[in-house]
């Protein structure tokens, strides 16, 4: 955090130089996750503009190929890709004391129940692959979306059990994710 | 029973239940319902000529037969009450969802509809793909949430995407609803705010985000789907749900304990509801796969006055 030093001159309000330089833990890591996030959303958005355009009245046919197209691609362009690319360390601890604070602030089982209404057992979870065709998408409930960090379009979060997926739903990717996200019982 | 439009004066007025007080201007409108005295006597639908009429179905796309069934149900009242429109309430194809499965599980068991030009107008369920809102079909035009005027009457929907709703969309729904000067406003979403299902039931944090927006801007109807049963609950706070979401899948006795807010449950046969507009009233049925009315109704659309707003009492 920047610690700005306010002095009145003359009825006006001036800034001065940074007297001091702070470090809040949770802002700087919040900071790492917005930057790493915004590098997926760029690399998907580069090489879906690589692509034939998509129309909004498409047919299934160029729906199915357009998103294994994508996957593809993205796939390729992190081959290398591994857990904690995005969700590092510190950001999954700041990312589990917000969804935390969710949870203490409102109702923990109608939120957890709202999270887990259609979970399906455990489910292997990979990162770079393919979100399960299989597996329903969890619930995400507004109250916890207003207090995680905003993402940009083509990524969304969801739960499958207590694991929080960074999913981008236009190629059905997994592209990280964070285990054992949610507060215990 | 087969689609026999039988009386129109069998009606009993229920009274509105679980009312807020309301400031001055703050709800436009109410609902009270008038239901028939049992499935034997349902209410007809009137089959105006220049009446708004449409179909509700959801977690409709299994490829089953029983989903077929009941498309071949939708598709033989559509002879005699054509409806021009569809709302889909979400979980519109189960498991895989290649080129072939929107075939199997959409466009073959709807095609004597597709083909007399019914529009069919989505939302998505958590069973959804995302990219299904690029679907030429389900006339989405990309988006995850829109709204639109219906082609009759002074109607208007909001399609609402509810496994995701990010603030972005709460505040586009309010702007949307702020704006909007149709008498009737229908929304329609996935998840149930008031479900007496025992799989899921009522979704509570859906409710608490987005009643408040429903009573404060006048929303009059509300469908929804999820749990696979159908459901019709008692007006709550001037303001009618459905839940229809056994157009495929259907969990039998699903229903045995209804909730307070219940009015009528059918949890042992797949059903799609069908709805026709005219002025004030919505008149609906709800069909099930052999094509017998399994629940019926009038939805009766008034002005609330300010000064009924601030008296706080019930709302009819």
């Amino acid at each position: 955090m920047l610690l700005i030093t306010w002095i009145v001159v003359g009825g006006s309000a001036v800034a001065t130089a940074p007297a001091q330089t702070a470090v809040n833990p949770m802002a700087q890591n919040l900071a790492d996750f917005k930057e790493r996030v915004d590098a997926y959303a760029a690399l998907h958005r580069k090489i879906e503009d690589s692509l034939p355009k998509f129309s909004k009245e498409s047919t299934p046919e160029e729906i199915d190929r357009h998103q294994r197209a994508l996957m593809s691609a993205i796939v390729a362009a992190r081959a290398s890709a591994k857990q904690g690319d995005v969700f590092t360390a510190p950001v999954r601890k700041t990312i589990r004391s917000l969804i935390a604070g969710t949870f203490a602030r409102g109702n923990r089982e109608t939120l957890r129940e709202s999270i887990q209404d259609e979970y399906v057992g455990p489910v292997r979870i990979r990162v770079n692959s393919r979100y399960p065709d299989n597996v329903p998408l969890a619930s995400m409930p507004a109250e916890l979306l207003q207090n995680l960090p905003h993402l940009p379009e083509v990524v969304e979060y969801r739960f499958v059990g207590d694991t929080l997926i960074l999913l981008d739903p236009g190629a059905h990717l997994i592209v990280d994710y964070v285990p054992n996200s949610l507060p215990p019982r | 029973m087969r689609h026999t439009h039988l009386l129109s004066s069998l009606a009993l007025a229920l009274s509105l239940t679980g009312c807020q007080s309301l400031s001055a201007g703050e709800a436009v409108a109410t609902v009270t319902t008038v239901q028939a005295p049992s499935a034997a006597q349902p209410i007809a639908l009137p089959n105006a000529p220049d009446s708004l009429k449409f179909c509700v179905l959801g977690d409709f796309g299994t490829g089953s037969k029983q989903q077929y069934q009941l498309a071949a149900q939708m598709a033989e009242l559509h002879k005699t009450f054509p409806f021009e429109m569809c709302t889909l309430v979400g979980d519109n194809l189960y498991g895989r969802q290649r080129s072939q499965d929107f075939q199997k599980k959409f466009e073959i068991p709807y095609k004597p509809l597709l083909d007399a030009e019914v529009k069919f107008y989505a939302s998505l369920g958590n069973h959804d793909t995302r990219e299904q809102r690029f679907y030429k079909l389900f006339n989405m035009d990309g988006k995850l949430y829109y709204s639109f005027k219906a082609p009759k009457q002074d109607v208007r929907f909001f399609a609402l995407e509810t496994t995701y709703p990010v603030p972005e969309q709460i505040k586009w729904l309010e702007e949307e609803l702020m704006k909007s000067r149709e008498k009737w406003k229908i929304a329609y979403f996935h998840h149930p705010l008031y479900s007496s299902a025992g799989r899921h039931g009522s979704d509570l944090q859906l409710r608490e985000t987005l009643e408040p927006l429903f009573t404060k801007y006048g929303v009059n109807v509300v469908f929804t789907g999820h749990d696979h049963i159908y459901e019709r609950i008692k007006p709550q706070n001037g303001i009618a749900y459905f839940v229809a979401g056994s157009g495929g899948q259907l969990r039998t006795g699903d229903g045995r304990r209804p909730a307070p807010f219940s009015d009528r449950i059918v949890d042992s046969s797949r059903v799609f509801m069908v709805a026709e507009i005219s002025g004030d009233r919505m008149v609906f049925n709800a069909v099930n796969q052999l094509g017998n009315i399994v629940d019926s109704g009038v939805v009766v659309r008034q002005e609330l006055s300010s000064a009924t707003g601030q008296s706080g009492g019930e709302r009819r």
